[in-house]
């Protein structure tokens, strides 16, 4: 579970903490530009840090410092408790004048507030013993291993790389998957990788994906990965009436847009199941979903992260901001283009009346 | 609604804020079949609950046999009258399928003497009837709902948990 995420300098984001400590759910909302991709952004960089790329270059861009000064350090700071343990990831980057890309200027992993590594520009420490040197546009993370029974780095390497950052397409999501895969893209088009991939990894995922999705769709019957050309699969579902009757099959690129996000929460509900701890940021959840399902499909998202996952949504929709709570709301603002984005929990914040009333009237967002 | 109106379910009409809070922290309870329970979005006041239900719930409940009301409002230590008021206001014929439920005054009060927020008070009130015991039900902001809380567990949990 991410406990706090710190980011500095990057985007709109100046200096934001994100406390997120005990919170298996929370929603961030705020008015369009306070900063609820940025954080997304910053999440990316993290995922994308953890899931194996090795050169700043291929993260940060000049654009991606605050108001383009790239004459100041950006800074990403991340505590996530995992497996019962306190991780923290910091990682700086800096632009010295006439260089092509940016640098890493420090680097640091702790478990439970004991150093793995730390660095600076170059120079990595081991612990508190060996020393050796890196290219400073390299990430030390990805290419440092810690050797069994301790592997505290490769669990965390497996955390940032397991975090789901989601903005579904669900036109994109076809059901044709040419290869297993684990991580799961943001337009979610390769849903149906993903999808064969846990089935073959834990097949008894298939109990709790089943149970998920008859929650959601309680037509549905079975969903089979039928083969199509040489290594391709192509997902096919199948509805069924009461006791089994009238049972139709369809490919699952035929599902509608609702019914397809139907799927990615029911993949996410049998991730966690299987014993992934899955973090998920689901850029607007409620889009494609008729207003009678949201706060359904929201409840459920919430409910399933209790039992080790952690769920961020970001909305706007009244039906996905009332399914959550003041203590798990945090509310983004930002007075202009030239200010920065700050955080407060809704429980912090005054507002006379309906919530939903308030919020059109920019009492809370403003 | 998501709920299947021919099947059993329940509809819940939180008065504000604080009671929607409440409902959200039920709902989280493991042992709940989401597509049983719906929450409506808050009614504005007990009155506005009392309003709302008498526009719109009477007729659901009229129309679908199998659907129950829970309403949540605040007592704000008038409970007799109100909740008085409320069952003159509920066809007779209906009554065993509508609850009013509430803290004694309000759910502020109850937050603070517990000390916690108001989801945990929710899914701690549902885990009580889940198993069927009553501990944070027998606060003294909440005993006095004992009537609603016995009925409630006849009816209401055999819908919405999967025992």
């Amino acid at each position: 579970m991410i406990e706090r995420l710190y980011v500095q300098n990057f985007r709109c984001l100046e200096s934001l903490t994100l406390d997120l400590s005990d919170c298996s759910s929370a929603l961030l909302v705020g008015r369009n530009g306070t900063g609820k991709s940025a954080i997304r952004s910053a999440m990316a960089v993290l995922q994308r840090i953890g899931r194996g790329s090795s050169r700043v270059g291929q993260l940060i861009s000049p654009s991606d410092f605050s108001f383009n000064r790239i004459d100041r350090p950006m800074r990403f700071e991340l505590e996530a408790t995992v497996a019962g343990k306190r991780y923290q990831y910091d990682i700086s980057f800096e632009w010295p004048d006439h260089f092509r890309e940016a640098r890493i200027l420090d680097e640091k992993v702790s478990v439970d507030g004991i150093n793995v590594f730390a660095r600076h520009h170059s120079q990595v420490r081991l612990g508190s013993e060996a020393e050796f040197g890196l290219d400073w546009h390299v990430f030390a993370l990805p290419v440092i291993n810690d050797s069994p029974p301790t592997r505290s780095l490769q669990q965390l390497k497996d955390y940032l790389a397991s975090i789901v950052l989601l903005t579904p397409i669900p036109r994109q999501m076809n059901g044709f998957s040419s290869q297993p895969s684990v991580e799961l893209v943001e337009d979610a088009s390769n849903f149906a990788s993903c999808l064969r991939a846990l089935f073959e990894k834990k097949p008894a995922a298939y109990g709790a994906f089943d149970e998920a999705i008859r929650e959601l769709i309680p037509d549905f019957e079975a969903i089979e990965n039928v083969e199509r050309g040489k290594d391709g699969r192509q997902l096919m579902v199948t509805f069924g009436g009461p006791g089994g009757e009238n049972s139709f099959t369809i490919e699952f690129d035929a599902l509608s847009d609702g019914e397809k996000c139907f799927f990615i929460a029911a993949y996410l509900q049998a991730s966690i199941a299987a014993g992934f701890p899955v973090v998920c940021m689901w850029d607007e959840p409620d889009n494609h979903l008729s207003m009678s399902e949201i706060g359904h499909l929201i409840a459920t998202l919430r409910r399933s992260s209790r039992r080790g996952g952690q769920f961020i949504a970001t909305s706007h929709h009244p039906e996905t901001v009332r399914r959550f709570s003041d203590e798990n709301t945090i509310v983004l603002t930002r007075r202009s283009h030239l200010d920065p984005t700050i955080p407060k929990l809704l429980s912090d914040i005054c507002y006379e009346g309906d919530l939903v009333d308030a919020m059109i009237r920019d009492e809370v967002v403003g | 609604m998501s709920v299947n109106r021919y099947q059993p379910h329940v509809l819940v009409i939180p008065e504000d804020r604080a009671d929607e809070q409440i409902a959200n922290g039920f709902i989280q309870h493991d042992r709940i079949q989401i597509r049983r329970i719906q929450i409506l979005p808050c009614a504005n006041g007990w009155p506005g609950v009392l309003e709302k239900f008498k526009v719109e719930y009477v007729r659901h409940l009229c129309m679908y046999p199998q659907a129950q009301v829970i309403l949540l409002i605040d007592f704000d230590r008038q409970y007799k009258s109100r909740r008085q008021m409320f069952e003159d206001e509920t066809p007779v014929d209906l009554r065993e399928r509508v609850y009013v439920i509430g803290a004694s005054d309000n759910p502020e009060s109850l937050r603070d003497a517990l000390g916690t927020n108001f989801e945990s008070i929710g899914l701690a009130l549902a885990d009580e009837c889940y198993r069927r015991i009553s501990a944070m039900w027998a606060h003294k902001d909440l005993k006095h709902n004992e009537p609603d809380r016995l009925r409630l567990l006849e009816s209401v949990r055999s819908t919405v948990f999967l025992l």
